[in-house]
């Protein structure tokens, strides 16, 4: 692995926790946002000269791990596990509901959060896991601010359903 | 006056305009249905953080897999899956072979190597009488611990540069699944969805990455 300077590494590592659970959102569990997050690392330690120390490092890092998951949600659709974004206010179908047999609502908003479209996922672990504004994660992954706003507001509705799918699947068991 | 769900979502999130903001705030005092829908949203953002929760501390040994920290030495035999250092080597061939640029030639000779190991191995496993479906991969390397998740149906070898994020990240893009612990020698034992396996393996083998995607089944 590439070294980078004390000074950097330290930067990192005191940002470590946050990162590792924004991955963790981003990657749906936290053995896939491990993995996503050590990626992200290597990458970066990997490509840290094109790092502008005048520049958000860890925005730098959020930005690489975002477009690192992309690349692997990219390549699952290209298997055929795509999810239409337009589709994202509808309940889930059947195979989803299956998997909404969660025993708590922290399982549900769990599987709630794997099955959501990454577009949605990846707002919400910005503003909702993270804290971060509507304009600092506009900037993150290059859309509208009010595309942002649109998609955490989806997002939330997504989990409502999926926490009444769950609940309703839950009382008929 | 009803509001929006991007609204109601937006306030929560303190990114109205203070004016906005403030109307919503008098409202909600008195419109009941309101305070339903910011308290469940409010519920719906308290399950998120806990179901993905902040952990200040994070584990040596996971420190150690980043190359950001030094595990006690007792941690080199790990629980989970990562037994070994992670590194990314900049030296992809040092020694040996035909000098560089020379990846496909050690791709190539990997290939020959690994399938006439394959060959042998699966001669003994078809003349086995328990007819163990590992034993082939087993003959081949001894895992470096013990076997989990299911047989194994082939094997990957990627190339040294390759960390086992990425390893395991290419195993799941291609499709199928990591059935145990990289072998002694590097070698990722994988399953395959039998209807699947040979597209799954095409898939593998156009990764830059990939030295080998060869099946080990016994036919």
């Amino acid at each position: 692995m590439a070294e980078a300077n004390p000074e950097i590494q330290a930067r990192l590592i005191s940002f470590l926790p946050r990162l590792r659970r924004f991955c963790h959102g981003l990657a749906g569990t936290r053995e896939k946002g491990d993995d996503l997050l050590q990626s992200t690392v290597e990458r970066a330690l990997s490509r840290i000269d094109r790092w502008k120390p005048d520049s958000d490092l860890e925005s730098w890092m959020f930005k690489m791990a975002s477009n690192l998951n992309i690349d692997l949600i990219r390549s699952e659709r290209r298997r055929g596990v795509a999810v239409d974004i337009d589709l994202a206010n509808d309940l889930p179908c059947e195979d989803g509901l299956t998997k909404l047999e969660s025993r708590s609502e922290i399982d549900a908003v769990g599987t709630a959060l794997e099955a959501m479209p990454e577009e949605m996922r990846q707002v919400l672990c910005a503003v909702v896991i993270d804290g971060q504004s509507y304009k600092d994660t506009a900037e993150l992954f290059d859309i509208p601010i009010g595309t942002v706003m649109s998609r955490v507001s989806r997002a939330r509705k997504f989990i409502e359903r999926h926490l009444a799918s769950s609940s309703q699947a839950g009382k008929a068991a | 006056m009803k509001r929006s769900d991007e609204e109601i979502s937006a306030w929560l999130d303190g990114q109205l305009p203070p004016h906005h903001a403030a109307r919503i705030a008098t409202e909600l005092e008195t419109d009941d249905e309101l305070q339903g829908r910011v308290a469940s949203l409010r519920n719906i953002d308290a399950l998120v953080r806990k179901a993905v929760p902040l952990d200040d501390a994070v584990p040596v040994e996971l420190l150690e897999r980043l190359g950001l920290g030094q595990a006690p030495a007792e941690t080199n035999v790990l629980p989970l899956a990562f037994s070994r250092p992670q590194r990314r080597s900049s030296a992809k061939v040092t020694t040996g072979g035909p000098g560089t640029g020379n990846r496909r030639w050690w791709k190539a000779a990997a290939q020959v190597a690994l399938v006439a190991c394959l060959g042998l191995a699966g001669a003994a496993w078809l003349g086995s009488a328990d007819g163990d479906r590992a034993a082939p991969y087993r003959t081949l390397s001894a895992p470096a611990a013990s076997q989990v998740g299911g047989n194994p149906s082939a094997i990957v070898l990627f190339d040294e540069s390759v960390s086992e994020a990425q390893a395991r990240t290419i195993i799941r893009s291609a499709g199928a699944t990591i059935a145990g612990e990289r072998t002694a020698s590097g070698a990722w034992p994988i399953g395959l969805d039998p209807a699947e396996s040979e597209d799954i393996l095409s898939e593998l083998r156009k990764s830059e990455e990939v030295l080998l995607a060869e099946s080990i089944e016994g036919g």
